[in-house]
C-alpha cells in the first residue's frame, strides 16, 4: 500500500468513524451495522504487518543440516531447567503427569457443564460429598484465590467468606430462568460462580446474576461475591457491577499442591487438574512429562517458576 | 513480495520437523539454548514460513468461499468474520464460521498440525469443531456417512491433505482437503441449523 493510498484509507475511516453519533451508540442495529461496515473496511486493508528480512539461506545453512542436534541441545537445556526445580514444583510435574485427564477421557474437557459438575464435586465440603476434608481444603485456596483476584484488581479487602463449609449448587436455577454454573452458600456468604470456555458472556448475563444477589440482601445479610471464571485473563465480563474475575490458572496454581498431597480424593483431582493443565491451559500434553511436546515442556516450566505462562 | 503459491524447501522442512518448529521456529517466548547465529537463521526465515503459512490458509478459506457462493447466509457469516492475516498468524488457523449464535460458535478451520498416523510431522489439516454440549449433531453426520472419516481426540470432524512436500501446489493441497471437507461440512451445518 502506497503512501496516497494509506492516507486515503485512513481518511475513509475517520469518516466513517465520525458517523457514529453519541445518540446512535445506544441503537443495537445501528451500532451492529457501524461494526459490520468497520469490518468490511477493515478488509481491504491487505497488507501484511512488517516481516522480518527474509535470508532463507542462512536457515539453509544454519539449520537444516543440524536440526538434530540443536534440538538436542535445547532438549538437554531443559532437562537441567528441570532438575533445577524446588521439591514442591516437582511434586506439580508429578501431578501433571498422572495418566489420564479426567474429562478428556469422556470427551468433554472443554465442556462448560462438565467443568461445573468438577468444581461443584471438589468444592463441596458437605459430609456427604465425596471428599469433605479434600473439598475444604479446596475451598480455603479458592477463597484465597478470590481474595487475591479481588485486591489486584483494586477492590477494598473481601471479609472470611468460609467457603471451607459451604454447600455447593451446580446449575442453579434462578426465577428468571437462568442457571449459574455453581453457586457456594456458607454462613459468612453466597458466591455465584459464572464459567465461560468457549463461549462469551450472554449481553446483561453478569449483570442480571448481580441483580438476583442483590435481590437476596433484603432478606440476606450475607457478603454477596459474584466470580467470572475464564480460560482467558483478558475475556470480557460484560458488565460494570462488581465482580472477581479469575481464570482456571489461577485455580490450578491453586490447587496443584493439593492434588500433590496424601488426602483422599488427591488422586481424582490431579486427573482434573490434568484436564485444566492439558485442555485450557495448554501447559502440559499426554502422558508424563518426558513425552510432552518440547514447547509444552517448556510452558510447564515457566509457569511453576514464575507462576505465569508465556 | 509476491505470496508463494507452493511449498518451498524451507516450508517442507518445516512441516517434516514438527518438534522443531513447534518448540522452536514457532515458540513465542525466548529460546535461550540456542546459538545467535542459529537465531538470527531462525529470525530471518519466519518472514517466508509465514507468507506460506498465511498463503495455505487463505487459500483453503477461498475455496471454501467460492463453494458456498449461492448460500447468501453462509457466505455473510463468513465475510463477516475474516481473520486478517496477521490474526490468522498469530492464532496459527484460519477460521470459517458455521453458524454464530447468542453465546456459541460451530466453526471449520484450518491450520497445520500433527496427526498420529505421521507423527512429528505437520499437515494441512481442516477441522470441524462445535462445543462439547451440541458434538451431537456432528456425531449423527459421521455415524451415517458412508465414507469413514476421523475423528481427533477432542470429538472433532478431521481430514488432512496429503504431505507438504516440496513442491506441492497450493491449491492443490487446498483443493484435495476442502474436497474432501465440503460435503461434511454442508451436512454438519445442516444439522446444526435444524436442531436449532
Amino acid at each position: 500500500m502506497s503512501n496516497g493510498e494509506a492516507r486515503a484509507y485512513v481518511e475513509q475511516i475517520v469518516a466513517f468513524g465520525k458517523q457514529l453519533k453519541p445518540a446512535a451508540v445506544d441503537d443495537l442495529d445501528r451500532r451492529r451495522a457501524f461494526v459490520e461496515e468497520l469490518v468490511r473496511l477493515s478488509r481491504d486493508l491487505v497488507a501484511l504487518p512488517p516481516v522480518p528480512a527474509t535470508n532463507i539461506e542462512a536457515f539453509r545453512e544454519r539449520i537444516m543440516p543440524h536440526v538434530d542436534s540443536i534440538m538436542r541441545v535445547v532438549a538437554g537445556a531443559q532437562a537441567l531447567r528441570r532438575r533445577a526445580l524446588n521439591e514442591e514444583q516437582r511434586a506439580a510435574i508429578d501431578v501433571l503427569s498422572v495418566p489420564g485427564d479426567l474429562l478428556g477421557l469422556l470427551g468433554q474437557e472443554r465442556s462448560e457443564v462438565a467443568h461445573t459438575a468438577a468444581l461443584g464435586a471438589f468444592l463441596n465440603t458437605e459430609p456427604r460429598s465425596p471428599f469433605p476434608a479434600l473439598a475444604q481444603a479446596c475451598a480455603r485456596e479458592f477463597e484465597e484465590v478470590l481474595r487475591d483476584a479481588h485486591s489486584r484488581n483494586g477492590g477494598s479487602p473481601l471479609p472470611a467468606l468460609r467457603l471451607d463449609e459451604s454447600h455447593v449448587d451446580c446449575e442453579h436455577a434462578l426465577p428468571t430462568g437462568d442457571r449459574v454454573d455453581v453457586v457456594l452458600e456458607s454462613r459468612a456468604a453466597i458466591v455465584f460462580v459464572e464459567a465461560k470456555i468457549d463461549a462469551e458472556a450472554r449481553e446483561r448475563q453478569l449483570d442480571d446474576y448481580a441483580d438476583a444477589l442483590d435481590a437476596r440482601a433484603k432478606f440476606d445479610p450475607r457478603h454477596r461475591v459474584l466470580v467470572f471464571l475464564t480460560v482467558r485473563a483478558n475475556q470480557a465480563a460484560g458488565t460494570t457491577r462488581v465482580h472477581v474475575h479469575v481464570t482456571f490458572l489461577d485455580l490450578l496454581r491453586a490447587w496443584l499442591p493439593l492434588a500433590a498431597g496424601g488426602m483422599r480424593g488427591a488422586h481424582d483431582l490431579a486427573r482434573y487438574l490434568k484436564t485444566i493443565a492439558t485442555h485450557l491451559c495448554s501447559i502440559a500434553s499426554r502422558g508424563a512429562f518426558d513425552e510432552w511436546p518440547l514447547h509444552v515442556q517448556r510452558r510447564c516450566l515457566e509457569f511453576l517458576e514464575k507462576g505465569t505462562t508465556p | 513480495m509476491t505470496a508463494p503459491d507452493k511449498v518451498s524447501d524451507v516450508f517442507a522442512f518445516v512441516a517434516k520437523h514438527a518438534e522443531f518448529t513447534t518448540g522452536i521456529l514457532f515458540a513465542k517466548d525466548e529460546v535461550p539454548e540456542i546459538r545467535p547465529e542459529e537465531r538470527e537463521a531462525i529470525g530471518a526465515v519466519i518472514g517466508h514460513v509465514q507468507a506460506s503459512y498465511v498463503a495455505l490458509l487463505s487459500r483453503c478459506r477461498d475455496d471454501i468461499l467460492a463453494r458456498a457462493q449461492g448460500d447468501d447466509a453462509f457466505v455473510a457469516t463468513i465475510e463477516r468474520n475474516w481473520n486478517r492475516d496477521d490474526s490468522l498468524w498469530d492464532r496459527g488457523r484460519v477460521d470459517v464460521p458455521l453458524l454464530i449464535e447468542a453465546s456459541y460458535v460451530d466453526v471449520a478451520y484450518f491450520w497445520i498440525d500433527q496427526e498420529s498416523h505421521r507423527p512429528g510431522v505437520l499437515n494441512l489439516v481442516g477441522e470441524i469443531w462445535t462445543q462439547a454440549r451440541r458434538r451431537d449433531a456432528l456425531r449423527r453426520v459421521a455415524a451415517q456417512c458412508k465414507e469413514p472419516l476421523f475423528m481427533s481426540s477432542t470429538g472433532n470432524l478431521r481430514m488432512l491433505a496429503p504431505e507438504l512436500k516440496e513442491g506441492a501446489l497450493f491449491a492443490d493441497l487446498s483443493r484435495t482437503l476442502v474436497d474432501a471437507l465440503w460435503p461434511r461440512l454442508v451436512d454438519i451445518r445442516t444439522a446444526l441449523m435444524k436442531k436449532e
